[in-house]
């Protein structure tokens, strides 16, 4: 189980940086490694995003081909995780857009089981995720999209502001009344029989 | 204190910020003394930040994957076996390169006109209409055209305030 938002540490900028200039020259097994490092963030932030765990899978493919793509206009004027996460955003954006889709309730997700929940037993912890869930589908994207960047995905606040391109007391404030709606929606829901 | 004019429900509208950060451990002391000195007097601002930290903790756990090997799998089969020439190159870039090059030639190519000096034997004699020459601002116009296009294309170009954004596709 992993802690609340993850976070970047400092020295994978430059790490970074020498897996881009490899892959830009065709170095496939560098572009592997970017994918590797970067997969389970971007998955999770897209299913947050889009809702439906199957296309997450998608979309989220969909975001690390449009990079590879792209790597050439990479400009590093940005950080890279910075960039591939913009693009991410945006390839969620568009799946929204087609989809014009609400956060439907999901079978249960058998990795579900066996992760453990921290507290509870496996059955409360599967519940109290689908509730969280179903809830995220409820908040307007902005807000959405600011929470996830910062719980789920740690990234700072400016750094927020700068995938967003919205000024940061925005960011604040939208973090703070996502989270509050989260909270809102949750104690609104009842918990189902089971 | 008075909650009927907050923006978000229960919480006082000018600690807002600082509730959000708070629980993301960001506060300078300055702020965290602030706050803990409004918090002991406000339960609705207690009662917000307890909310902030309950939400942060349990979306993090709700939205957490394992690795997927299968999914790295996947992305790298969709990759062509080696980019071509052509896709590697980044022709933004080119054309802002190759615009003072591009610049310079028109300037040369009007100037011999300007000085009737002829550049193209024609096999139809001295009547012949010699090459057009593109002004300075018709090169630096049709090398931006070839931005222009390229963003149609489907490029975007992030905002930035200083015109220097990254290309996002």
């Amino acid at each position: 189980m992993s802690g609340p938002a993850r976070g970047f540490p400092p020295e994978d900028a430059d790490e970074d940086r020498d897996l881009v200039d490899r892959a830009r020259r065709g170095d496939q097994e560098a572009f592997r490694r970017i994918v590797e490092k970067y997969e389970r963030r971007v998955r999770g932030l897209v299913w947050g995003l889009v809702g439906d765990r199957s296309d997450a899978e998608d979309v989220a493919q969909e975001a690390f081909l449009r990079a590879f793509r792209s790597l050439s206009s990479f400009g590093g004027r940005s950080s890279f995780r910075t960039w591939l996460f913009q693009i991410a955003l945006n390839a969620a954006r568009t799946h929204r857009q087609s989809r014009r889709s609400r956060l439907q309730p999901e079978a249960v997700d058998p990795a579900d089981l066996e992760r453990a929940p921290e507290t509870g037993s496996v059955e409360q912890g599967l519940i109290a995720r689908d509730r969280l869930r179903r809830a995220l589908g409820q908040l307007p994207a902005d807000m959405r999209e600011a929470v996830l960047l910062r719980d789920v995905e740690g990234f700072e606040y400016r750094e927020i502001a700068e995938l967003l391109d919205i000024p940061i007391g925005t960011v604040e404030s939208r973090i703070f009344r996502g989270r509050a709606r989260l909270r809102e929606a949750l104690a609104a829901q009842t918990i189902p029989e089971t | 204190m008075d909650h009927s004019t907050t923006r978000s429900p229960g919480a006082c509208d000018e600690y807002v910020d600082l509730l959000a950060r708070s629980v993301d451990g960001v506060l300078t002391e300055t702020e965290r003394v602030r706050l803990d000195a409004h918090a002991a007097s406000c339960a609705a601002c207690r009662q917000a930040l307890a909310d902030q930290q309950l939400i942060r903790t349990s979306l993090s756990e709700a939205l957490s994957l394992d690795a997927s090997p299968a999914f790295v799998a996947r992305v790298l089969s969709q990759l062509p076996e080696s980019g071509r020439w052509f896709d590697r190159l980044d022709f933004r870039r080119l054309t802002w390169r190759l615009s003072p090059v591009a610049a310079g030639l028109a300037l040369a190519a009007a100037f011999v006109v300007a000085t009737g000096q002829p550049t193209v034997t024609d096999a139809a004699g001295p009547d012949s209409i010699p090459p057009a020459a593109l002004s300075f601002d018709e090169v630096i116009e049709s090398s931006d055209m070839v931005t222009l296009l390229w963003q149609a294309e489907g490029g975007q170009v992030e905002a930035g305030g200083n015109g220097e954004g990254e290309v996002i596709p």
